[in-house]
């Protein structure tokens, strides 16, 4: 049986409102995966059930073949690290050291010493009611309960959320540090595209519910191009081509492309052509002027 | 099994550690009230005073069981419990709290002047009650919402405390004369036999209020 | 080593270049061990099998070569091999572009050997 979590035909959703559809996905151990989407896109929904936080409305989530849903021994090899909002039931009146204590409790795995240091490298007080935690410190924990359960599957929801670049780096560099010693599986959603891009070592696109693409990050980038140059010649260059996007101004044309395998355009003097970051990409998919 | 004794690990730290705040600040009552009143010889006797403790236990232990339900619940689940061990955990939790209250009634009971029989069954019965309520408002809660179950608890609260006073009343002035029919009734059978039916009558709605609570927990949702 | 990474061209091939230009320079000597996947992917905060793809395409051309249980290591003659082949792709890398820029800007085949002379003493 090999080792993986699978979703099929997930689907979710609340009153009329289907927030999540036909997401299919099986992600392996021992791979960094991004989760990029919009706001409201769906990614922490799609998290909660994966890891049985959550209902679906139809469809099922196994782990090495078994269900997943109040499933114990899956349970355990998973951890969904939530964004914590003090405001919620979540975290009322709790302090950090119940969740430290929570997470010793009901992850088996659960690394203590890990903990403590990265509470003291971040410099996080453990009596501090959660109320009283800025937005920063918040994700902090959230990334150190993450780190330290040992989880073979772990999901981070926004995890540099409320961040400044400084932290956000030591986080990038923690995580690759634990993901080289452990190889346990990550999945990463997040706003920051361009920063965690080269983190990931897949790439799952969600838009409005459904999902647009799982991809190796490289590949994908490598099959993103941009064309600009005088509009007829552009216009002829992407004739039958996947075009995501273009934007005009005066004579002038530039298309966002995502070619297939064995497609190419040839750079001439009509028109130029660039390669695309993950973001660009990630904005001409997903942006509003689709 | 792990999953269940993870939970009762958690659910008796909590709960324990819930309680032992309410009783603490409970027993405060009737000492700052006897000291303010200048009679600090009457405090053994304030302690053990059945109504005090009847009334007082019981409304903490609902509060900490709605508030448990509410806020511990949802972040055993976050935690990676399953819904059914977080469940069994809590419920077991609320019953050895229960009994440990009833325990520290008898405790207390003893040491007062109160014939001890009657003021441990009372106790029992409200504290029963209770976990009933207590159970009924989280089934309410997790399918309502907590709002809901709170406005509930008012309003039975203030149910009861006008119905103990209309009861009052009407005896005074009036007299009732319907509770001798069921004194007659409760001569037909020997006091034992009504102490069994109690106790099964208790167990099986006990057991049903429980069921209710699992109905409305079974697929809660952890939201944001 | 110390190049930073743009997000304009795919990691792994400026993994391969980085390194490829380490040993053109003398930084990586032959027979010298190159830093580990997992080496690279913490100095450049990168993903080890996006590292783990740049080694591989060197270790495909013959210029790296793996040493069970111990690391990558650059093979005997790989400077040369590096010089071969960008000497192979110098034509389309650079003299191609010079071509059509100059086409483009309307300057003539004996102005550009012209320009080629004077600078090339």
């Amino acid at each position: 049986m090999e080792e993986k979590l699978v979703c099929r035909d997930i689907m979710k959703q609340y009153g009329k409102v289907k927030v999540l559809e036909d997401i299919d996905l099986e992600l392996e151990k021992g791979k960094i995966y991004g989760l990029i989407g919009r706001n409201g896109a769906g990614k922490t929904t799609l998290l909660s059930i994966l890891s049985a936080q959550n209902p679906a409305t139809a469809g099922s989530v196994t782990l090495n073949g078994e269900p997943v849903w109040e499933n114990r021994e899956a349970l355990s090899h998973i951890c969904f690290s939530r964004e914590i909002n003090p405001l919620r039931d979540n975290g009322k009146g709790l302090k950090v050291k119940d969740y430290l204590r929570a997470a010793a409790i009901y992850m088996p795995g659960w690394d203590a010493e890990m903990a403590k240091r990265l509470m003291e490298k971040f410099g996080l007080d453990i009596r501090k009611p959660v109320m009283k935690l800025s937005k920063g410190m918040l994700s902090m924990i959230t990334i150190i309960i993450a780190l330290a359960s040992k989880a073979d599957y772990t999901f981070l929801d926004e995890p540099v959320a409320g961040l400044d670049v400084v932290v956000r780096e030591q986080f990038y560099r923690i995580l690759l540090e634990e993901f080289a010693e452990s190889g346990r599986t990550f999945v990463v959603s997040t706003h920051i595209i361009e920063e965690a891009a080269d983190l990931f070592e897949e790439v799952i696109m969600i838009d409005k519910g459904k999902m647009l693409l799982k991809e190796n990050a490289q590949e994908l980038v490598e099959r993103a191009i941009y064309i600009s140059g005088k509009e007829d010649a552009v216009d002829v260059a992407i004739a039958g081509l996947h075009c995501l996007h273009t934007e005009k101004m005066g004579r002038s044309k530039g298309a966002t492309l995502l070619l297939e395998k064995g497609q190419s355009i040839k750079a001439s003097e009509e028109i130029t052509v660039q390669p695309v970051s993950l973001q660009r990409l990630f904005v001409s998919m997903c942006g509003e002027e689709n | 099994m792990k999953g269940i004794y993870r939970n009762l690990r958690f659910w008796g730290r909590n709960y324990e550690y819930m309680m032992g705040w309410a009783i603490a600040i409970l027993a405060c009552i009737p000492v700052i009230c006897c000291l303010l009143v200048g009679n600090p010889g009457g405090i053994p006797a304030a302690l053990t005073d059945g109504g005090y403790i009847s009334i007082g236990f019981p409304m903490w232990f609902i509060l900490m069981g709605m508030n448990g339900a509410t806020t511990y619940f949802p972040f055993s689940v976050s935690m990676g419990s399953s819904r059914r061990d977080s469940f069994i955990g809590m419920v077991i939790m609320t019953h050895v709290i229960a009994l440990e209250l009833l325990l520290l009634t008898l405790v207390l009971g003893s040491l007062s002047s109160d014939s001890l029989g009657e003021s441990v069954l009372t106790v029992a019965a409200y504290l029963f009650l209770a976990l009933l309520a207590n159970n009924l408002l989280c089934a309410i809660m997790f399918r309502f919402g907590r709002n809901v179950a709170v406005v509930v608890y008012i309003l039975t609260i203030l149910t009861v405390i006008i119905g103990v006073l209309v009861y009052h009343m009407v005896n005074a002035t009036v007299g009732i004369t319907g509770f001798p029919k069921i004194l007659e009734i409760g001569k037909m059978l020997p006091l034992r036999v009504w102490i069994v039916i109690g106790v099964v009558a208790a167990i099986l709605l006990d057991a049903f209020s429980i069921l209710l609570q699992w109905m409305s927990v079974r697929k809660i949702e952890v939201r944001e | 080593m110390q190049e930073i990474l743009t997000q304009e061209k795919s990691i792994y091939l400026q993994i391969s270049e980085l390194l490829e230009n380490d040993i053109l320079r003398d930084i990586l000597l032959e027979e010298e061990r190159v830093p580990s996947t997992n080496e690279l992917a913490k100095l450049y905060v990168i993903n080890p099998a996006t590292a783990a793809k740049g080694i591989n395409i060197l270790v495909e051309q013959g210029i790296l070569y793996k040493k069970r249980g111990i690391g990558m290591f650059v093979a005997t003659g790989a400077k040369a091999a590096i010089k071969k082949r960008r000497k192979e792709e110098f034509f389309d890398n650079y003299v191609k572009t010079l071509l059509v820029e100059a086409e483009s800007l309307g300057i003539s085949k004996e102005e550009l050997i012209g320009m080629l002379q004077n600078t090339m003493k």
